[in-house]
């Protein structure tokens, strides 16, 4: 493995960085900036059963130091996605992604983890149980252990790779909660999504997201996330993805110290396209002239 | 198709009341007519989308309206290097229309059409201009469309006549057209004119390159992001009733 390398239930990644499921589409859209084959892995747009428009506009709004999306899941449905995304992102990509399952309904997040366990190029599917821009789906499964585990449970035994659940930050006890996924058969966690958050628009005097609500993310939910890997890696011994405002190598390190096997970057992406050549040759450097793996910083901060 | 580049500001000055023109070094990478760029603004988190209003002598304009904080910073940025993303969205498609051609554009609308207009010219396009601002001050691009002996109708809102009221009392509602402006004026625009149109459509934008969905709208029969399969779309096929 090379010093930049980290595993993942026995996926090895090149590196720790995976862009961010909701920022990266299904991996075209980066493809005029760089050769995509540079992520670790990348984590594809949300999908769920039936195809979805998603939430009606406005769908984006900027805070300081960071930005609310209330996009809904806006995606093709999971058959068209096997049949032409994931063709055509194996055409390009040659490591495996992570397949973000999402669904209303255990049935659904059942079928279509079931669909997308049978394409070659997914190697990791990631429970997205925290989305929280969806009405009855979502969120709504993640801030319920029993719901959660419940949900879990089921698509474990739609499929033979490693799942991970995507919480959200918003549980009333997120130390529990993993405990619990992991205790239910979780093979990772990723922490975390979105914050709720809004907007008001001053001249219409409502709500500036047609949504009303929207999740916060960007550099200003650094400290937040970094806190919530810290917060549970001690309570888990699975691989824990860290996830949320992150912008530079600095902030990667922070997170794998803290307890962190591999990075998801969303937001820093669409406001600067290289972020992740950028991180990497960052991380590269700081390997070569500390002398050091980035596997031997996983969660360093609790053995000094 | 975008590019990121750093081009230099050779200058960005008043041309109306809260209108600026900013003028850039042309790059490696030559926009299209229709299609825009998304520049960084320091302390700003998103980029903000500017239509490119005209591509000559190696500079590439854009005239911007200050609305917020974000525009207000950018007018005071009087040089120096923009972080830019070049050749955002599709450009219009002058292939799709016979040799005359209406181009409509009201208030900021009008900022897209130097750019079409000069396409227009280089491929013998017999043209007709009909420029809508809400009152005479605002009014824009007068003196340079002159220098390219182009005839431009201008109709003013605080003169009791709006430009669709103009494009029909000249005659000109059954034409073909390309279109920009505020949405009420393109949704008359569609309702008075039932030739084939190009119209040039906004929407708040996340990334402005298609990876987030964050301006995505309702076409008649499938989404379409406003930055990647827009922002120019046939006026046919927009589901008109859903844009607010």
């Amino acid at each position: 493995m090379g010093s930049t390398a980290v595993n993942l239930s026995n996926l090895v990644l090149q590196n720790p960085l995976i862009p961010a499921s909701g920022t990266y589409g299904y991996g075209m859209d980066y493809l005029d900036y760089y050769d995509v084959n540079l992520c670790g892995s990348i984590s594809i747009k949300g999908t769920t059963l039936h195809p979805r428009s998603g939430n009606a506009q406005p769908r984006i709004a900027e805070t300081h130091c960071g930005m609310l999306n209330a996009v809904g899941l806006e995606n093709p449905g999971i058959d068209f996605v096997v049949a032409h995304k994931l063709e055509e992102l194996s055409e390009v990509y040659h490591s495996k992604i992570i397949a973000n399952v999402c669904g209303f309904s255990i049935e659904e997040y059942v079928e279509v983890a079931k669909r997308f366990d049978r394409h070659p190029i997914v190697g990791i599917l990631e429970l997205n149980i925290s989305c929280p821009n969806v009405h009855g789906g979502g969120i709504h499964f993640g801030q319920d252990i029993s719901l959660a585990c419940n949900c879990l449970k089921a698509v474990k035994k739609a499929t033979n790779k490693p799942v991970y659940v995507k919480c959200t930050p918003q549980c009333s006890d997120l130390v529990a909660m993993c405990k619990a996924l992991e205790k239910a058969g979780a093979d990772g966690l990723v922490l975390a999504n979105t914050y709720v958050g809004m907007r008001i628009d001053t001249k219409k005097k409502k709500s500036l997201l047609a949504n009303i609500t929207g999740g916060f993310s960007g550099p200003a939910i650094f400290p937040l996330a970094l806190q919530k890997i810290y917060q549970v890696y001690p309570h888990v011994n699975i691989p824990i993805i860290g996830c949320g405002g992150v912008t530079s190598a600095q902030d990667v390190i922070e997170m794998m110290l803290a307890g962190a096997t591999a990075i998801e970057i969303g937001t820093a992406n669409l406001i600067q396209p290289m972020t992740i050549p950028n991180i990497l040759k960052e991380l590269e450097v700081y390997c070569i002239e500390n002398h050091i793996t980035l596997e031997e910083m996983i969660g360093r901060v609790f053995h000094e | 198709m975008p590019k990121q580049e750093y081009l230099e500001i050779i200058s960005n000055h008043h041309l109306t009341y809260n209108v600026f023109e900013l003028k850039l070094k042309l790059g490696e990478y030559i926009p299209c007519p229709g299609q825009f760029i998304e520049i960084a603004i320091p302390n700003f988190t998103l980029r903000r989308p500017f239509s490119v209003s005209q591509v000559l002598n190696q500079e590439m304009s854009i005239v911007y309206k200050v609305i917020g904080e974000g525009t207000k910073q950018l007018s005071n940025m009087k040089a120096g290097v923009l972080d830019v993303l070049v050749g955002c969205g599709n450009g219009v498609n002058l292939e799709n229309f016979g040799e005359e051609m209406l181009i409509v554009a009201g208030g900021l609308g009008t900022a897209i059409m130097p750019y079409v207009i000069l396409a227009c010219l280089q491929n013998r396009k017999k043209i007709k201009v009909l420029f809508g601002f809400a009152k005479p001050e605002d009014a824009l691009f007068q003196d340079e469309l002159e220098n390219h002996s182009v005839e431009v109708v201008y109709t003013y809102d605080s003169e009791g006549e709006n430009v669709i009221q103009k494009m029909i009392r000249l005659g000109l509602d059954t034409m073909p057209y390309i279109a920009c402006g505020p949405l009420p004026m393109l949704k008359a625009l569609v309702q008075k004119n039932h030739a084939y149109g190009q119209v040039s459509l906004e929407a708040r934008m996340g990334c402005g390159f298609g990876a987030c969905m964050g301006c995505s709208i309702e076409l008649k029969d499938r989404m379409a992001r406003v930055c990647k399969e827009g922002p120019i779309f046939e006026a046919q096929e927009v589901k008109w009733e859903a844009l607010q």
